[in-house]
């Protein structure tokens, strides 16, 4: 969805077109893909899909009932109305859906939305991270819907849940049994000192690691007090406001008593694990240190030896490289060789799940988004440039590569539309793509064997892969046979080949920590035992040679680093603890039941059925416009696609005016395709005042019609045009002109006005707690402005406006803004500014005129990350307090050019909950035509985000 | 802190919200859309209705031994004769019946008298907490208890609807019990107390040994007339002395127990989270039998001549032998069934949470009838004078007779 929501929202409540100049920036969410949706009617739920996966459709359909009725007997409760699961078969796809208007992240396994109750839910390649999530989300209806009962049996107003910790770590705990990850996340934050007491879990709201401490908490209560406890607080949750009060009643401890008991039980367990284990800072040397990294990569280049790897260091994703050598305790300077989500080529890396490879010649082999779906990319180490980018037809997205040895063929992991994962072969010379694998299994992280003759991947193809267990198995290539090369219940992930071919390292959760660990390999047989190499408190990930050493990704502090181990021959060869690895033939394998349409009435086309999504209405009494009242209502089809927008109220001030003043607007937003549109009709009357001359207030009507268009060229660019014919008849409010001059008044008059305007607009900015940091934004507008009735009114527009954000430091970057505004034409509107948001320290708006221009630049740091305030009642904890020094210059006239007027000074930013920032600036105005400094000080406090 | 109820309603507990907003200048002075769905519903304390004569279920299960016995029949097929709206919703009891006049007890914390034949409200009273138990009626009193009220067993008297005497006892979810011309009830607080009928003065209180989270309870007392039988949260069967309160025995189930208990001949029946039947020796507190319906069992049982009958939270009813728990039979329902079902003469009747009231046939377990309903049923039916009363989660009472044949 591009902007038309926002410029929608402009048009409904401000009819002045030019209070709409702050709000055209914000990166795109385009609907690239065309989907045929189609509905699958199962005895709880309708479960949307689009043909392509029908049949992932119906094994998602058998999860959801299953989980379904696992849930109301833990619930004690079912779900009254038919549940809407909206199924995506990737999350490229899922990113796409409407059913939300924000962006989503690469980390969001799916959503519940409690407005209409819907569930989206994008599927991975895992039929068992499906099962999880499917499950997870319907924690949430039912939640919702059992705490909706409580309270409304009570007779309470249902318009509260437990809190987030609860509700989150309850769906984690009612989804999926206390795993290795989660056992990971907890041992470290008890070994490492961060774990967050419950009476302070505000302290990591909405983070995942609230969410497998919520989990942990209510592991800990079903195991010490009873699983119907749980139950029991939902039960419980109409006796008190505070969830803590609900808390206590129900297991007979207050948030400090129990988090005593519970912290003393995690020291308990987890504290012993240091006699044999170790975290991995204590036992490697670090190869980074800042954001988070993985895929590490190892390449020698012109006699340097280099670790080549996947970093968000500095907020954008990209593909870093470090000495793989480098000498002393602290980490080596990284540098940046692929700049990532800057740009639509590299429109966003995967970066926990995409592996990256250097070829012998020095090819290095990655994934990013790019447009639609992703790309495999190709870039020459030696030239330092870009050398090919190939998308694939049917493909969606792509996960590890691996070259084979003679550099002419890229293995790789995908998902195709339908959801399936399975592996393939690129021959770029060849412009051949073969499919290797084609099942229902989840195919992962192929490596390429030196021989060429095979390809070691994992995959859920084991017997207990329902249950979430993942082998390593060998394909050759030739034949295209599959063998087992491990066989067990556990998970064993990210194979690497030595590069003389004779063993493979590779992770596995044996134990319950994942561990890197070596196979000896002969050919493409197992040699010998599988041997730990690592022994750590936490876990590794993706473990790769690095001329004869190991480096792998590390999880501790809460954080994925990159770590240097010892020698892997050595490791082997005093390794304790080993493995029989059992290699065979993969023939045993399982089957995720479905359910599909039994015919052509419980499997449906989709068709739109528009339903309630807001309504809104209000009587106002307002000493200067009088009272009014009216309503605003809006409706939306299931899938968010189409959405309508009705607005009426009336401003009548005695019953003769009744008729007449009636306001109207209705309004279509179309967002199926990627070109969104919005159209609508309006009538507006009454009073009213110009915001670019707030002194001047006049009556108006008027009625029209509007046409807005958006093309987003890509996430970070897009054309937008709009265009509307309004009627207007205006007339001078009499009695409310004593304070404005005579000869600034608008004259009563009628036109017909027809306006167009188009804009380019960019914006690739990365955003800090305060505003951007990173990246630019600019846009061009260009409108036209006539009044075809009468030619009252006759004027054109140029709006430009450059934004450019320069890195100082992780946190730290100099801003800059530049523009310009210009209005010419008979009727031409006034542009405005003054205030805390652009040209600091005058009266908010108190700088007018039909052209204007700016420039700010300014300096933002930060000061503070969090600080608690302590009261009686609990702690209330205050994030975010972000410093700024800042210049600012500009001026803005009618027809002469005025004065420049500037400021500069220093402010304060605190970020409340992400939504509100308050602003707090000091400084002097420079004035006099940018002569003298003000005398004193200005003071001003007002709220909004950085520009 | 306790909430404070309002007169907010949904019609459904999955209805999409409707945001009621405000402007901000001036003065606010409106209600929007979300005005339609709110109800009034105020209740005056009134009298009482007259009773008349007729068949009579005056406490939770029927009496003292919770047996959920009816022997006057109620044949289906079934009609509505009438529904009634009580302005909220129901804990996990039932009604009462007395001479012609029922009663029930709201979440909300009032009690509604209804005419049994007409459906008319007869008078209500309201208290200071919800009534999750089935009210106590005794001669021309009713007793009931409360949760987060200050005193929590309450009687009234029946005509006036005056209060006769409160006491703090703690909080109280479960039903109390009138056996041997004392009232016995349970609390959260984990104490089972025995109070005089006149004056609620208390004769004796027994204590759970405190454990934190474990140790209250939920589950209705039954009584055999010498000894007081109790569930509880951390899963025990506790017997105590009626006279004295004193514990005669304790058994342990695997899991808490919430429903109520019931008692038969000799035997105590005790329903558990954990999914089992337990069949008690209430001699001696020795487990005799278990079954396992392999689901949480919530609801508590109905207990006939020679067959005990459960519904469990993952569907379906199952009938055991009383005398070594072997399986008579088994019926299927659409969703997990929270609430003890009733045998009344040679049916069983019991509803789900899909909405659906069951007549189940005694002897085969076939299903005979069904009527879906508005909304889950969470309680089990009640059967007097011919009728057949359920309550529904939308907070509807509904009154069912025969069909005419």
């Amino acid at each position: 969805m591009s902007r038309i929501v926002i410029c929608l929202s402009a048009v409904l409540l401000l009819p002045t077109a030019a209070a709409a100049q702050f709000f055209y920036f914000g990166r795109n969410k385009v609907q690239y893909t065309a989907f045929d949706w189609h509905v699958l009617k199962t005895e709880h739920f309708d479960i949307y899909y689009y043909s392509e996966m029908a049949d992932l459709a119906g094994r998602g359909a058998a999860l959801a009932e299953e989980s379904y009725a696992v849930l109301a007997t833990k619930f004690n409760h079912n779900v009254a109305n038919r549940i809407p699961l909206v199924f995506y078969s990737s999350h490229l796809h899922f990113q796409q859906t409407n059913i939300t208007p924000g962006f989503i992240p690469e980390g969001v396994g799916g959503f519940f939305e409690f407005m209409k109750g819907r569930v989206v839910i994008p599927f991975n390649g895992s039929m068992w991270d499906f099962r999880h999530v499917i499950r997870h989300e319907l924690v949430h209806v039912f939640t919702h819907s059992k705490i909706n009962r409580v309270l409304t049996d009570h007779r309470i107003a249902p318009d509260q849940l437990p809190p987030l910790w609860f509700i989150e770590g309850l769906a984690e705990y009612w989804s999926i049994d206390w795993d290795v990850q989660a056992d990971m996340i907890l041992r470290d934050a008890v070994v490492s000192g961060y774990l967050v007491p419950l009476a302070s879990m505000d302290a990591i709201y909405g983070s995942y690691l609230m969410y497998k401490e919520g989990q942990a908490v209510l592991e800990f209560i079903g195991a010490t007090y009873g699983e119907e406890k749980i139950l029991l607080m939902m039960e419980n949750f109409w006796k008190s406001e505070r969830f803590e009060d609900v808390f206590a009643a129900t297991t007979g401890r207050a948030y400090d008593e129990f988090d005593r008991e519970w912290t003393y039980a995690l020291r308990k367990k987890y504290y012993p694990l240091l006699s044999a284990s170790d975290l991995p800072g204590s036992v490697t040397a670090p190869l980074t240190s800042e954001g988070f990294n993985s895929k590490p990569v190892y390449h020698e280049r012109d006699g340097k030896k280099e670790i080549y790897f996947i970093g968000n260091r500095s907020g954008y994703t990209g593909i870093f490289r470090v000495p793989s050598d480098a000498p002393g305790p602290d980490a080596p300077e990284a540098e940046l060789v692929v700049q990532g989500e800057k740009f639509e080529e590299f429109e966003a890396f995967h970066l926990f799940q995409s592996k990256i490879d250097v070829s012998a010649n020095g090819r290095l082999a990655f994934v990013t988004k790019s447009g639609e779906n992703d790309a495999l990319h190709v870039y020459d180490l030696g030239a330092d440039e870009m050398q090919a980018t190939y998308h694939f037809a049917g493909i969606v997205v792509i996960g590890t590569v691996s070259w084979s040895p003679d550099g002419s063929r890229l293995a790789f992991s995908a998902i195709d539309k339908s959801g399936t994962s399975d592996l393939y072969a690129w021959d770029a010379a060849a412009e051949s793509l073969e499919r290797l694998t084609n099942d229902a299994y989840d195919d992962r992280d192929p490596a390429w064997s030196p021989d060429g003759r095979t390809i070691v991947f994992s995959s859920d193809r084991t017997p207990t892969g329902n249950v979430g267990s993942y082998n390593l198995f060998v394909l050759d290539v030739p034949s295209g046979e599959v063998r087992y090369l491990t066989r067990g219940t556990e998970s064993y992930a990210a194979p690497s080949w030595s590069p003389q071919g004779d063993a493979i390292l590779f992770t596995s959760d044996i134990g319950g920590v994942r561990n890197v660990w070596m196979l000896k390999m002969n050919g493409d047989r197992p040699y010998g035992p599988m041997r730990r190499l690592t022994s750590l408190t936490t876990a590794a990930f993706d473990p790769a040679w690095a001329d004869g050493k190991m480096v792998y990704a590390a999880f501790e502090d809460f954080s994925f680093q990159l770590r240097r181990g010892g020698d892997i021959r050595t490791l082997y060869d005093t390794a304790s603890v080993s493995r029989i690895p059992a290699p065979g033939s993969a023939d045993t394998l399982w089957r995720q039941p479905s359910i599909a349409g039994v015919d052509e009435l419980t499997d449906l086309r989709y068709e739109k059925e528009f339903s309630l999504d807001v309504a809104y209405s209000e009587i106002v009494t307002d000493p200067v416009f009088g009272t009014y009242g009216g309503a605003y209502l809006s409706l939306s089809d299931l899938l968010g696609n189409e959405q309508y927008y009705f607005l009426i109220y009336n401003t009548a001030q005695s019953s003769e005016d009744l008729v007449s003043s009636f306001n109207v607007a209705i309004s279509r937003v179309s967002l199926e395709r990627r070109t969104n549109y919005a159209y609508g009709i309006y009538r507006f009357t009454g009073r009213r005042y110009d915001l670019t001359d707030p002194a001047e207030y006049f009556y108006e009507k008027v009625f029209g019609g509007y046409l807005t268009m958006s093309y987003p060229l890509s996430t970070f660019r897009r054309f937008s045009m709009r265009m509307s014919i309004s009627s207007s008849e205006k007339d001078v409010t009499e009695g409310l002109l004593i304070t404005t001059p005579v000869e600034t008044i608008d004259l009563s008059r009628r036109a017909l006005f027809l306006s167009n305007s188009l804009s380019y607009t960019h914006d690739n900015s990365l955003w800090g707690p305060s505003g951007p940091l990173d990246g630019s934004r600019y846009s061009l507008t260009l409108a036209y402005t006539t009044d075809v009735r009468s030619s009252n009114a006759n004027y054109y527009s140029v709006i430009a406006d450059y934004r450019r954000y320069f890195r100082i430091a992780q946190r730290s970057a100099f801003a800059m803004r530049f523009w310009l505004f210009y209005n010419d034409g008979t009727e031409s509107r006034r542009f405005f500014m003054g205030g805390s948001w652009d040209l600091r320290g005058y009266p908010r708006w108190s700088i007018r005129g039909k052209k204007l221009w700016l420039i700010s630049q300014e300096l933002r740091f930060p000061l503070m990350d969090r600080l608690g305030l302590g009261f009686p009642f609990g702690t209330i904890s205050l994030r975010g307090f972000r410093g700024a020094l800042f210049f600012d210059a500009g001026g803005a006239w009618d027809d002469e050019y005025r004065e420049t007027l500037g400021a500069l000074g220093a402010g304060l930013r605190l970020n409340l909950g992400g939504a509100i920032i308050l602003r707090y600036d000091i400084g002097k105005r420079i004035e006099n035509d940018f002569n003298d400094f003000q005398r004193g000080l200005f003071y001003q406090f007002f709220f909004g985000w950085d520009f | 802190m306790r909430r404070v109820p309002d007169n907010h309603r949904e019609g459904s507990d999955e209805a999409p919200r409707v945001i009621a907003g405000f402007g901000v200048a001036g003065v606010i002075a409106g209600l929007g859309i979300a005005a339609l769905l709110l109800s009034s519903c105020s209740t005056d304390k009134l009298r009482l209705g007259t009773p008349r004569s007729g068949d009579s279920w005056r406490m939770f299960g029927g009496g003292p031994q919770r047996a959920n016995l009816a022997t006057v029949p109620v044949v289906p097929p079934l009609v509505r004769a009438w529904e009634y709206d009580a302005g909220s919703g129901f804990g996990p009891a039932s009604v009462s019946v007395m001479e012609g006049t029922l009663f029930v007890g709201t979440l909300k914390g009032d009690l509604r008298a209804i005419d049994l034949a007409t459906g008319k409200e007869t008078g209500s009273v309201e208290f200071d907490g919800p009534v999750f138990g089935t009210p106590l009626l005794l001669g021309s009193r009713i007793v009931v208890g409360l949760s987060g009220a200050g005193k929590n067993l309450v009687c009234r008297n029946l005509r006036t609807g005056a209060e006769d005497w409160s006491v703090e006892t703690g909080d109280i979810e479960s039903s109390p019990l009138s056996v041997g011309g004392m009232i016995i009830a349970a609390t959260l607080d984990g104490v089972v107390a025995a109070y005089d009928t006149t004056l609620g003065k208390e004769l004796w209180a027994y204590v759970l040994q405190p454990s934190p989270g474990r140790h209250g309870i939920r589950s209705s007392p039954s009584s055999d007339g010498a000894v007081v039988v109790v569930g509880t949260d951390g899963g025990d069967i506790i017997a105590l002395d009626l006279a004295t309160g004193r514990q005669r025995w304790k058994a342990a189930a695997r899991g808490a127990i919430f429903a109520p208990t019931s008692i038969g001949g000799d035997r105590v029946f005790a329903c558990s989270l954990d999914g089992n039947v337990y069949a008690i020796d209430i001699g001696t507190g020795a487990v005799i039998w278990t079954f396992d319906t392999g689901f949480p069992l919530y609801g508590g049982a109905a207990v006939g001549r020679e067959m005990i009958v459960a519904g469990t939270s993952g569907g379906g009813l199952v009938a055991l032998s009383r005398s070594d728990g072997s399986i008579l039979w088994r019926a299927r329902t659409d969703a997990g069934v929270g609430s003890a079902p009733a045998i009344v003469g040679a049916f069983v009747y019991v509803g789900d949470l899909e909405r659906n009231l069951y007549a189940i046939d005694a002897a085969t377990g076939a299903e005979v009838w069904r009527e879906k309903l508005d909304s889950r049923v969470r309680t089990t039916p009640v059967s007097a004078d011919g009728w057949l009363v359920v309550l529904a989660e939308d907070r509807s009472v509904i009154c069912f007779t025969q069909a005419p044949r």
